[in-house]
């Protein structure tokens, strides 16, 4: 396999010493992409805050009837650059000012600076009364 | 099987098809038992998006054809003999892929169509890259040493070969894991040790026998041909595999760097040893 390999570069180079025009354009290709991601990351690591906590915010979607029940479909928002695992989020639906249901989900991962989605399910309306919701804890992933 | 009646035309006999699909199915269980028992790929099977899978399964085809074609089994190619090879190959893995979630009980009668066909789709992908390969592998040697004689069928080689790495690995959630755990100073050396290794690879496996050159050229001109363009290729590739599997839904840029990073080395590794697993 090997001599056959070194054949074949022999023969490719009997026959023309010129590099082809696609070697160029794919290498120049990987150049272009390996330094843009190299600057993205050193920019990043440079940009990077150091050792901050993940900073999770939990935003209603929407409410739509699921099953006997609703679900309240949130987005959990990560506005720091650190990742946040096993997220665990609540909602608590009040009326008159008195908690009436409460619904927790654990979402697995909120990475940095980027939003996840899960969903909370209420046997009573969330739309008809104050609902707050509220990341309760993480851990480092 | 239509197939065989056409390939006795190539001066196979039913018989020496026969063998040859029974390899195939040796490969396509080789190829594809480590992700049959990967639960991420289960779950894959009913979460993934449907365009996205039906994208994926579709490039497959295409992937198929071309591997057909650059590493086939046959001497003569043609339109018709590859297509009917890349059918077969995916007609294996698609069977092989169904026995073995059948055997772990992974599908079953009660089970809903569509997650049932979901879970077999997503496996019958590296199933149906094993079965390509084996032909070739586990076949027999004397057209061993054919290799495409052109650029192009190099890089496809290679695209091949990291799809298939990165599929291997993609789907399991170590790999955003270690994105999240990792800094970019780690994943700037990471980017570094990937193209070295891979340089490694495709220098010492005379790839393309440039460092017969006199004068050290053919050092440099293996490096932005091959292993730059390979990165490249690696790059894509894991972006793409990410973005099938949804990795990438809602994440920002910094984070899909990072992941993009890590899984290119498995891609990276995927197109440097092409060669020798396709």
């Amino acid at each position: 396999m090997a001599d056959m390999a070194a054949d074949h570069g022999r023969q490719e180079r009997a026959q023309g010493e010129s590099t082809p025009l696609l070697e160029w354009v794919a290498g120049a290709i990987g150049a272009i992409l390996t330094l843009a991601l190299l600057g993205f990351l050193g920019w990043q690591a440079w940009t990077s805050p150091g050792d901050v906590p993940p900073e999770v915010t939990v935003r209603l979607e929407e409410v739509l009837p699921a099953g006997e029940g609703f679900v309240a479909r949130i987005a959990a928002v990560n506005g720091s650059s650190e990742t946040a695992a096993g997220v665990e989020v609540e909602g608590v639906l009040s009326r008159g000012g008195e908690a009436v249901e409460t619904a927790r989900a654990t979402l697995d991962y909120v990475p940095g600076h980027s939003e996840k989605r899960g969903g909370l399910f209420f046997a009573e309306d969330p739309r008809e009364g104050d609902l707050r919701l509220r990341a309760l804890g993480y851990q480092e992933p | 099987m239509s197939d065989q009646s056409k390939s006795d035309s190539q001066g196979l006999t039913n018989r020496d098809y026969a063998v040859d699909l029974l390899r195939a199915f040796g490969g396509a269980v080789i190829f594809a038992f480590p992700l049959l028992m990967t639960m991420e790929m289960w779950w894959l099977g009913f979460t993934m998006d449907r365009w996205r899978l039906v994208l994926f399964l579709a490039l497959n085809l295409a992937l198929l054809e071309g591997l057909s074609f650059v590493a086939g089994f046959r001497k003569a190619f043609s339109l018709k003999d590859d297509t009917l090879d890349m059918l077969a190959a995916y007609g294996v893995g698609i069977l092989a892929s169904a026995a073995l979630l059948l055997a772990f009980d992974l599908i079953s009668w009660g089970m809903n169509a569509d997650e049932v066909l979901g879970k077999i789709a997503v496996q019958a992908v590296p199933a149906s890259i094993g079965a390509m390969a084996a032909r070739r592998q586990l076949g027999d040697s004397e057209e061993e040493d054919e290799r495409p004689d052109c650029y192009g069928g190099e890089l496809f080689l290679m695209l091949a070969g990291a799809l298939f790495l990165a599929f291997n690995v993609a789907p399991t959630e170590e790999m955003i894991l270690i994105a999240y755990v990792m800094t970019p100073w780690h994943a700037i050396v990471l980017v570094v040790v990937s193209l070295l290794m891979l340089h490694a690879f495709v220098y010492s496996l005379e790839f393309s026998g440039q460092e017969e050159k006199p004068g050290g050229n053919g050092f440099w001109r293996t490096f932005w041909g091959y292993s730059l363009a390979g990165y490249a290729i690696a790059l894509l590739v894991s972006l793409y595999v990410l973005w099938t599997f949804g990795r990438t839904d809602g994440v920002a840029l910094g984070q899909v760097a990072m992941m993009v990073t890590v899984l290119s080395l498995p891609s990276a590794l995927g197109a440097a040893i092409a060669r020798l697993i396709v």
